[in-house]
């Protein structure tokens, strides 16, 4: 389990770390409803990880599958409309400079 | 773009406060809270005969045991040694669980009262170790029961109700009648003092085996249960007497195990009609210890467990011989064997024994369908907290995800015969 921990820890690091470094080299504003995607896509993913790896521990393979779909599923939606607004964000960016 | 942008991260005072409050209310929701046990308890009930528990009934009640015995087909339970979860392998585990509990408390899983690891009248230190106040007492008696085994331990004042008005006792030593059946006596429960306070421990039962309900494998579990019972309960019993304090452990025997357990804050009733604790649901057992100390009693916790009984059948729809009613809870059961007056479920053990026998061996499938009986993992207490709301849907909605997801899966005869290989 402390394995987990450390290991989600780590993916959370990584993920801001690469959205952060992501945003400053393209020198794009997020505006707060992106903002909101970025952390709940993150958190999304970081719920079916550990949702996977919590279940696969207890033995209960139908939950994890079950859990990897449902919440993966809802984790790549919420990826899916954040990374459209993000582009359309950087479009009307690009428009006003 | 980027002052709008701005504006809109930028949260007010106020904006703050409305969040803080919101979470903090869905916070105090999802807690559990105190003083809110929802058991009504009417004038109807009454203190119920021993003789009247579906065990006891098996030493009298030959209408009965002619009634369950006539269902078991002999060719069949030998056909069973060859079924996994039955081998006999299996039955050898079986057999080492329940070993300490028919050592050291045998007949107790049926209600032998006085008797053994559950004896009324042990010797006791002559000076008494005195206390600062009750609080200090129960403190370190909870204390020590903790140390001693008891994996939840709460305290609530005796209340004589719970106590059986008339004992049953099986008279092991006297030669059966001359019709074969067993000698017992019946009588009124006179203890060597007067008990002022109860200690309601419960002990866990091993989850992986109890998901493999209804096999020996299961029996195990239950078995381990009862071993662990009387080791603990006889054990707190010792360490009270050796302060100076009468005392005396009882099982199944004496008294009703569940009402004290509510009354001590272990948990809630069940529709299944066992105890559901926020901590192992409803996979425990219960062992009570009277003494004559005065401890400071525990208040009853709810947790949402009966809210969500209301709207979750899993156990209904898991057992065997449809024992759980799947309707709304009432006064009074359908059998002898059901106290009445106490707002409830009311099981038909009636119908839950003769599964029994059918079986082989014991089964506990509304354990293992039981949504609250989970390992203790973030996921399981994350969904615990959810389940705290009280709001009926999402009752509903939880026990048709927890079947979906495949948790409380019984009558599984592939872990039955994985069992042996896991390591």
């Amino acid at each position: 389990m402390s394995l987990i921990i450390f290991g989600l820890g780590a993916i959370t690091v990584l993920i801001l770390w690469g959205i952060t470094g992501w945003i400053k080299r393209n020198q794009i504003k997020l505006s707060w409803p992106s903002w909101l995607g970025v952390i709940l896509t993150t958190l999304l993913a970081l719920f079916t990880v550990a949702w996977l790896l919590s279940c696969i521990i207890e033995r209960e393979t139908q939950a994890a599958g079950m859990g990897l779909l449902i919440f993966g599923a809802l984790a790549f939606i919420v990826f899916g409309l954040t990374r459209k607004k993000i582009i359309r964000d950087t479009k009307s960016q690009a428009k006003g400079k | 773009m980027n002052n709008k942008t701005k504006t809109a991260i930028k949260l007010d005072r106020r904006q703050f406060l409305k969040i803080s409050a919101l979470a903090t209310t869905s916070g105090a929701l999802m807690g559990t809270s105190e003083n809110r046990s929802p058991i009504k308890i009417t004038n109807k009930c009454q203190r119920m005969d021993q003789k009247n528990t579906i065990f006891s009934r098996q030493l009298w009640d030959y209408e009965f045991v002619k009634r369950i015995e006539s269902s078991i087909d002999r060719a069949s339970m030998e056909a069973l040694e060859k079924v996994k979860g039955w081998t006999p392998l299996d039955q050898a585990l079986d057999a080492a669980a329940w070993a300490l509990d028919h050592k050291f408390a045998s007949g107790s899983e049926g209600g032998q009262p006085h008797s053994q690891a559950y004896e009324w009248d042990e010797p006791v230190r002559r000076k008494k170790v005195e206390f600062q106040n009750p609080k200090d007492a129960s403190r370190k008696i909870k204390k020590a029961a903790r140390y001693l085994g008891a994996d939840l331990v709460g305290i609530s004042p005796y209340d004589p109700l719970w106590t059986y008005s008339l004992l049953i006792k099986e008279n092991f030593e006297s030669e059966p009648g001359s019709d074969g059946k067993p000698e017992f006596e019946h009588f009124v429960p006179e203890f060597p003092f007067e008990p002022k306070s109860v200690v309601s421990i419960a002990v866990e039962m091993d989850y992986e085996t109890m998901a493999l309900s209804p096999s020996s494998l299961e029996s195990a579990a239950t078995g381990l249960g009862y071993s662990r019972m009387c080791s603990v309960g006889y054990s707190v019993a010792t360490f009270i007497r050796a302060l100076g304090y009468r005392a005396f452990a009882n099982g199944n025997d004496v008294s009703l195990s569940i009402p004290y357990a509510v009354a001590a804050g272990l948990g809630e009733l069940g529709r299944h009609g066992m105890l559901i604790t926020p901590e192992y649901g409803p996979r425990v057992r219960l062992v009570k210890v009277f003494t004559e100390l005065e401890l400071k009693p525990d208040n009853p916790k709810a947790f949402g467990a009966w809210e969500f009984c209301k709207n979750c059948k899993r156990c209904a729809d898991a057992c065997p011989s449809q024992a759980i009613p799947t309707g709304e809870p009432t006064l009074e059961g359908k059998t002898i064997s059901n106290n009445p007056g106490v707002l409830k479920w009311y099981i038909d053990p009636e119908k839950c024994i003769q599964f029994w026998r059918e079986n082989g061996t014991d089964c506990a499938n509304c354990i293992t369908a039981c949504p609250f009986n989970k390992p203790p993992m973030w996921h399981h207490q994350l969904s615990a907290g959810i389940v705290a709301l009280p709001v009926a849907p999402i009752h509903t909605i939880m026990a048709k995800m927890d079947k979906f997801f495949g948790f409380g899966d019984v009558n599984d005869r592939r872990a039955n015969a994985a069992f042996w290989e896991k390591d």
